[in-house]
């Protein structure tokens, strides 16, 4: 439904409940016919509630929908992270991958290679 | 252990290390201290921000479930009665299911505002420097061990290649913050101009005229809360549970918290919507003067931490 169609629709059911709240209290209703009144009121009362529901589910659905395309750039942040994070680890190759030669050389040496 | 040129391998280290700087250099920007700054107050805007339409959806949950058990108090039909308590009890589960999917959608916020400060940290120089440092150390070990083994005294140079390492790495990474951080908030702020949106629209629903979308959930309720009240007041006669007239008062409490919490997150959201402008402007490549002065500054922070690890270095 259109956000213009619901409000008029909003505004009908809001005015018609209003009406039949001020006839349910009048003194001088029968019983029966208040009765009557309360299911008319208890009919109308749903049918706000599901415009409200409505109204609210599609506003979140938007922001989800948003929340989703900015999931998609925290994923693409999280890739630039680990881009720089290998900066340092391709040093840090360097200088174990010294260490190991080092080392094997010191053995050999050891062992008179 | 074989013999090796460490006159003709150190020209080589330095060649690699340094032909590569004018490069990386030559009018290329490096992550400034007022672009770190700006990503600081964006992510303060979003701390400021979170939960805010969610706990309005709560609000107006617990107003519209008293104003129907109010309206079911006064029903004289026990069938009726029974029918507007399970209509109160539904429609107020759902409405705090949307108040969850409304703060859910929003945490994504808090990681993007997250991840702008880990991409714009002091953290990958500092790595670099950890692991340029021990570059250094053993690029020392392995002179030493040559010299153990030849009887040769050949200089140590661990702690001039670190440096170089770290001043030029440092430069390098801060430039790759920089087209990273600019990347990462021109995507960005697409994105953040829909979520804002999405939120102020759901915001409007709950907010009177002139700020409100002409919904006025709270607004309504609050007025058939009332007219409810008064009747069953006048059908009481004097007789009025106090139960009743705590409950309404606490209803109408409630909405007034909940109509200035709208009020206020409406004004959080638009505060993070400028926070963000604010931030891709201050990415963008042209600079001014302050702007300029400030890269210069970050290069020249680069070239001290590089000194300050040779310094640690040769001292060993």
């Amino acid at each position: 439904m259109a956000n213009t169609e619901r409000l008029a629709v909003l505004k009908a059911v809001r005015e018609s409940k209003s009406a039949v709240t001020s006839a349910r209290f009048s003194p001088k209703l029968k019983a029966g016919a208040k009765v009557k009144l309360e299911k008319l009121y208890l009919l109308l009362d749903k049918v706000e509630d599901d415009l409200i529901l409505s109204d609210i589910t599609d506003r979140v659905a938007a922001l989800e929908a948003a929340s989703d395309d900015m999931a998609e750039i925290a994923a693409d942040i999280k890739k630039a992270v680990k881009d720089l994070e290998a900066i340092a680890e391709i040093v840090d190759k360097a200088a174990k991958a010294i260490k190991v030669l080092v080392d094997i050389a010191s053995k050999a040496g050891s062992l008179g290679l | 252990m074989m013999r090796l040129n460490f006159r003709k391998l150190y020209r080589l280290i330095v060649l690699l290390l340094v032909v590569p700087s004018p490069l990386v250099l030559n009018g290329c920007a490096v992550l400034t201290k007022s672009q770190v700054a700006e990503v600081k107050k964006f992510a303060q805007a979003t701390d400021d921000y979170d939960d805010l339409p969610g706990a309005v959806i709560e609000g107006h949950a617990r107003l519209h479930r008293a104003r129907q058990l109010l309206a079911a108090s006064s029903l004289t039909d026990g069938q009726n009665v029974l029918t507007q308590t399970e209509q109160a009890r539904a429609t107020d589960a759902s409405l705090q299911q949307l108040a969850g999917r409304a703060d859910a959608a929003l945490d994504v916020l808090d990681e993007y505002a997250k991840l702008l400060k880990v991409l714009t940290s002091d953290k990958f120089a500092n790595d670099l420097g950890e692991s340029a440092e021990s570059l250094g150390t053993s690029l020392d070990s392995a002179v030493k061990a040559y010299n153990s083994a030849y009887g040769t005294q050949v200089q140590s140079f661990g702690g001039l290649v670190a440096s170089i390492v770290r001043g030029v790495g440092g430069i390098y990474i801060k430039h790759k913050q920089s087209k990273a951080l600019q990347t990462a908030v021109a995507n960005g702020d697409g994105v953040i101009a829909e979520m804002t949106a999405a939120v102020e629209n759901l915001l409007k629903a709950y907010l009177p005229k002139p700020a409100g979308s002409g919904e006025e959930y709270i607004k309504a309720d609050v007025a058939e809360l009332k007219q409810f009240y008064a009747g069953i007041a006048d059908t009481a006669a004097g007789h009025l549970p106090l139960a009743t007239v705590v409950t309404v008062a606490d209803a109408l409490d409630g909405a007034d918290q909940s109509e200035l919490l709208a009020k206020r997150s409406l004004a959080a959201v638009q505060a993070l919507r400028t926070a963000h402008a604010k931030l891709l402007e201050k990415t963008k490549t042209k600079l001014t003067l302050t702007e300029a002065i400030s890269e210069v500054r970050s290069y020249v922070d680069e070239v001290k931490a590089a000194q300050k690890l040779k310094k640690k270095l040769d001292a060993n």
